[in-house]
């Protein structure tokens, strides 16, 4: 092959072009950590890691979310811990009133302290959080849900409960509306409510009763009706006897789909009733309770009276704090949901995170030894050159 | 006295090389400068009765050292390069507009989402709705600013058309000159060619090359006819043709490339190929054309979507939420040369259905036709064009007033200015909407386990949306809404009331009432919001195949893989074009130590003929003094 002058100088220059560019590329490599300099170098993996940014960011926001969450449920688990005691208290005083050695004047300051609770328990209901929204309104953030006025507490929220978005698929119920801790709570046994007649004059006190043959309450109603203070009809609701029967104190007495015991000795023409759990809120649970420790009836039939007024209050107090139970259970459970979601983003961004690194960053070891070899090719070809080019016959003519 | 001329043959010869070995020395480093070589003979003998004596050396002629082959493929190569150098420029700056992984078009979307999902945790804060108009304002800020940076591309690239094109008619015309000196010296020295001449004139034909792939053929007075594409002429003998740019009738964006011939202008845009000029106009016809459609239908499926759910939202102030962004209708170009009066308005009816391609609509005096303008396709349709029943095809909806004449051509670009134009519509964040318009409530009375759950707002238009509606159950299987009825009660069945799309789910009791009403204070219900911020994760594009994250991946990679490879062939023809040139210097390049020695050894022949010249001298001396004796 022929050699030209320009031939050898071009191909010097070409050949020491190449090693120079490929030394600054090694060497911008290095000092970057960047394996992709220039996003045209491996488009596919810089487009993959425009994805992986999103979803990082994605990720962070759902953890973000998932703290506020957290916050906004530990607001309510305190809340509803006060609520609970709160409902404990009022179980106490109303055991307490029960005693027959209370006497009109002891149960007085009992109505006082549960006057109290009461009032505790719409302020309660009334918390706001950390943002300064109602944590039991509902979507109505911004509206008080309970006000209380002449005995009776209104709600003023709604029902509705937002998600919070803490995962790709995954959404929890920050909070729980007052609608349904403080408001829906069945009455009675939870499917039904016995009562004693305003104007029975025995001392018969009829209990709780239970289903039988049922898991649901058939929404039906029946009176016990004492024809003598030893027999018994049962009329439904429409007014036609479906049994009689004979009783003695003590007794528990067979109606369709129930039955209930009746303790004391009712007189003749005393009335028991039972009909459908019917909702109905804390507030007027423990206003029930005031009203009927305030009930100063005197005689048997009037501490009779006031045992099944007592024990109404005690199974819709038990009632109510079985749902606060079941709600602190539930956000217990949110919680625990929140918590293992997290772990979740945190495995997920840290595998975002690898596949990141091994698509973005450069291999130090090789890129070191990379570096070195090209420094050496680059010096080799810069001292052949000048050695070469040195010659010419015209330096000997 | 042979001897004598002979002798001063030899020295003209000697004298010559050398003169020619100082030219090849003076110009080792001109560009495309062929080394020369004397062709040198011997001189026609005389016959005497004993034989023929030689009568010295003369030259030939002077030869150019050129291989021919060499030479084309160096053409070829250096108009592919052209080319290649001018898609990987620009393919090379479209792919880093998008392929930034720090600030890349998914992750600003995702920080609207994010910001989205701030105020769906907390709907009641004016500062989270604030801030998302602000990050909004971003995202928006972003599509313009790549829609306007593909534009200025644009705009460059049609600059360097208008300039290539100028510097091929500046070339046409100067190898139009050459041809004629060329013919004219050729002619003066007697069929004997001017090398230098023709090394300068190859130096432009590679000039020309790398702007434009042109073909040539010598003629047999030396000229040389220099073709564009697929057999144009540019140049004939001492004549150029005119060669221009005009704006494309169908498009004001694109210029097209046209011939002078006889009779007229012709356009030669499609059928120029190679060079420059043929890299710039297939990009912007092809790449960067892509590029903003699809940058353009990802801004349409992210203000459509996000538009759709907003409406179907309430603000704080308890308004039905109304568009978020504003963006540009498709565009439709009436050609300049259409002679009816028919105007043509287009609409997106599906965007699940539509593509990235632009398209032409064709009248030919009897009826449309639709093209795919990348495919080049026929593309079928449905309609006649009336507004009540629209040409429709690929989930574009043409309606066309007025009357068309025959030829006349309408282009369709479905998302030309949406990236541009996409704009915030609100300006307040209470204008934000972030819940539901309705709630539905369980009556607290019931008794059953049922619930009533609104899914969506499906017709936010329904005259009755705000009105409340009551939903009684008349047994445990079977409901009333409104007084109307019975209905079959399905758990989980969604049904719709009033254009609310409700499930009923759980076990409902005789007598359970669920009531659907108007979201009345509930500033903290977030429900609208959580939909928002769900877009992204629902495929909004192809049949629903492709999220919006999809487009904008299929969009980074493609272009960035349009970069690389554009930039690999480059490469790769560089390398080639070298090997060309160094096949072409290794043949034609001058070696000064080649010339060295041909110097030493013209030297010493002119050396030696002077020395026989002295021994002429001194026998013709010998001589006179013989007879002078």
């Amino acid at each position: 092959m022929r050699t030209s002058t320009p031939l050898f100088f071009r191909q010097s220059t070409s050949q020491l072009n190449l090693l120079q560019r490929q030394l600054t590329d090694t060497q911008l490599q290095i000092s970057t950590g960047r394996r992709i300099l220039n996003p045209a170098d491996d488009p596919v993996a810089s487009a993959q890691i425009g994805s992986i940014v999103a979803a990082l960011e994605e990720n962070e926001q759902f953890n973000r979310n998932a703290v506020l969450a957290e916050g906004r449920l530990s607001v309510q688990e305190t809340t509803l811990t006060d609520v609970q005691n709160a409902l404990f208290r009022l179980r106490d005083l109303a055991l307490q009133a029960n005693n027959d050695t209370q006497t009109n004047e002891s149960r007085r300051f009992i109505a006082v302290e549960a006057e109290e609770i009461l009032q505790q328990l719409v302020e309660l209901g009334n918390r706001r959080d950390g943002q300064g929204n109602y944590v039991f309104a509902g979507y109505r953030a911004r509206t008080e849900p309970f006000a209380r006025s002449n005995d009776q507490v209104t709600y003023n929220g709604d029902n509705g409960v937002r998600q919070i978005q803490i995962g790709p698929s995954r959404f929890i119920r920050d909070g729980d509306s007052g609608q349904d801790v403080f408001m829906s709570i069945p009455n009675g046994n939870g499917e039904f409510q016995t009562n004693a007649g305003a104007a029975n004059m025995g001392t018969g006190v009829i209990g709780a009763g239970s289903l039988v043959g049922l898991s649901r309450w058939n929404g039906e109603s029946y009176d016990v009706r004492f024809t003598a203070t030893d027999t018994f009809e049962v009329v439904d609701g429409s007014g036609t006897i479906v049994s009689t029967g004979t009783f003695e104190p003590g007794d528990t007495i067979d109606l369709p789909n129930a039955t209930v015991r009746i303790d004391g000795q009712p007189e003749a023409g005393d009335v028991f009733s039972l009909t459908p759990a019917t909702s109905q809120d804390l507030f007027a649970t423990a206003q029930g309770l005031i009203d009927a420790v305030r009930n100063e009836t005197p005689g048997a039939e009037g501490g009779a009276q006031l045992n099944n007024a007592l024990n109404n209050v005690l199974t819709d107090l038990d009632q109510g704090i079985g749902r606060v139970l079941d709600v602190r259970a539930s956000v217990g459970s949110r919680l625990q949901v929140i918590d293992t979601q997290r772990e979740t983003n945190a495995d997920f961004e840290l595998t975002l995170q690898t596949t990141r690194s091994e698509l973005q960053d450069v291999d130090f070891a090789e890129a070191v030894s990379n570096l070195n070899q090209q420094l050496t090719s680059l010096q080799a070809a810069q001292q052949s050159f000048a050695r070469i080019q040195g010659l010419s016959l015209f330096n000997v003519i | 006295m042979t001897i004598l001329s002979t002798s001063l043959s030899a020295l003209r010869v000697s004298q010559r090389v050398l003169e020619v070995t100082a030219n090849n020395i003076a110009n080792v480093n001109t560009p495309g400068y062929s080394r020369q070589r004397v062709a040198i003979s011997a001189q026609q003998p005389t016959e005497f009765g004993f034989g023929f004596i030689g009568n010295g050396a003369t030259i030939a002629g002077i030869d150019r050292i050129y291989d021919e082959f060499l030479g084309g493929e160096l053409t070829r190569t250096t108009s592919e390069v052209g080319r290649l150098d001018a898609m990987s420029n620009y393919a090379s700056r479209l792919g880093s507009l998008f392929n930034d992984p720090d600030f890349g078009l998914a992750a600003t979307m995702q920080t609207f989402f994010n910001a989205a999902n701030e105020v769906s945790n907390d709907p009641a804060s004016i500062s989270a709705r604030e801030n998302m108009l602000g990050e909004t304002r971003v995202v928006v800020g972003r599509f313009n600013e790549l829609a306007s940076q593909i534009e200025s591309l644009d705009s460059e690239i049609n600059a360097r058309i208008a300039e290539d094109v100028s510097d091929i008619g500046a070339l046409a015309e100067e190898l139009a000159q050459m041809n004629s000196r060329i013919a004219r010296n050729s002619g003066a020295g007697g069929g004997q060619v001017p090398n230098d001449l023709i090394d300068q004139r190859n130096e432009l034909v590679n000039e020309l090359a790398g702007l434009v792939g042109i073909t040539t053929a010598e003629q047999e007075d030396g000229a040389l006819n220099v073709f564009l594409g697929s057999g144009q002429l540019l140049v004939r003998g001492a004549t150029a043709s005119q060669i221009s740019t005009e704006v494309d009738p169908l498009d004001s964006n694109r210029l097209i490339v046209q011939l002078g011939v006889q009779g007229g202008e012709s356009d030669i845009t499609r059928a120029v190929q190679g060079g420059s000029l043929g890299g710039l106009l297939e990009f912007a016809g092809n790449g960067l054309s892509l590029a903003s459609n699809q940058l353009g239908r990802i801004a349409t499926g992210f203000a459509l979507e996000v538009n759709e759910q907003h409406r179907n939202g309430m603000d704080f102030d308890g308004e039905l939420g109304v568009d978020m962004f504003s963006i540009a209708d498709p565009v439709v170009v009436e050609a300049r040369t259409n002679t009816g009066s028919a105007g043509v308005e287009m609409t997106i009816g599906d965007l699940e259905s539509v593509g990235t391609d632009n398209f032409v609509l064709r009248f030919d005096g009897v009826a449309f036709s639709v093209t795919n303008e990348s495919t080049n396709t026929i593309v079928p349709f449905t309609g006649t064009g009336t507004s009540a029943d629209p040409l429709t095809f690929e989930g574009l909806e043409l309606v066309v007033a007025g009357t068309p004449a025959a030829g006349d051509q309408f282009s369709l670009q479905p998302f030309r200015d949406a990236a541009f134009s996409l704009e915030l519509a609100i300006s307040n964040g209470r204008d934000v909407a972030a819940a539901s318009p309705v709630v539905a409530t369980d009556n607290s009375d019931n008794i059953g386990t049922g619930s009533l759950v609104v899914d969506r707002v499906v017709d936010p238009s329904d005259a009755g949306l705000l009105t409340s509606s009551t939903i009684v159950f008349t047994s445990p299987t079977a409901y009333e809404v409104n007084g109307s009825g019975p209905f079959t009660y399905t758990a989980g069945a969604p049904f719709q009331i009033n254009g609310v799309e409700v499930t009923l789910d759980g076990t409902p009791e005789t007598g359970d009432e669920f009531t659907l009403s108007a979201n009345t204070g509930g500033i903290g219900d977030n429900r609208n919001m959580l939909a928002i911020s769900g877009i992204p994760a629902q495929g909004s594009l192809d049949g629903g195949r492709e999220t919006l994250n999809d487009a904008v991946t299929t969009l980074v990679s493609q272009t960035g893989i349009n970069g690389r490879e554009a930039a690999r062939g480059l490469a790769a023809q560089q390398s080639l074009l070298e090997q060309a040139e160094f096949r072409v210097l290794e043949v034609s390049g001058v070696n000064l130590d080649e010339e060295a020695a041909r110097l030493l050894q013209f030297q010493q022949s002119y050396e030696a003929a002077a020395q026989m010249i002295a021994v002429a001298d001194s026998l013709f001396a010998t001589l006179i003094n013989a007879v002078n004796n």
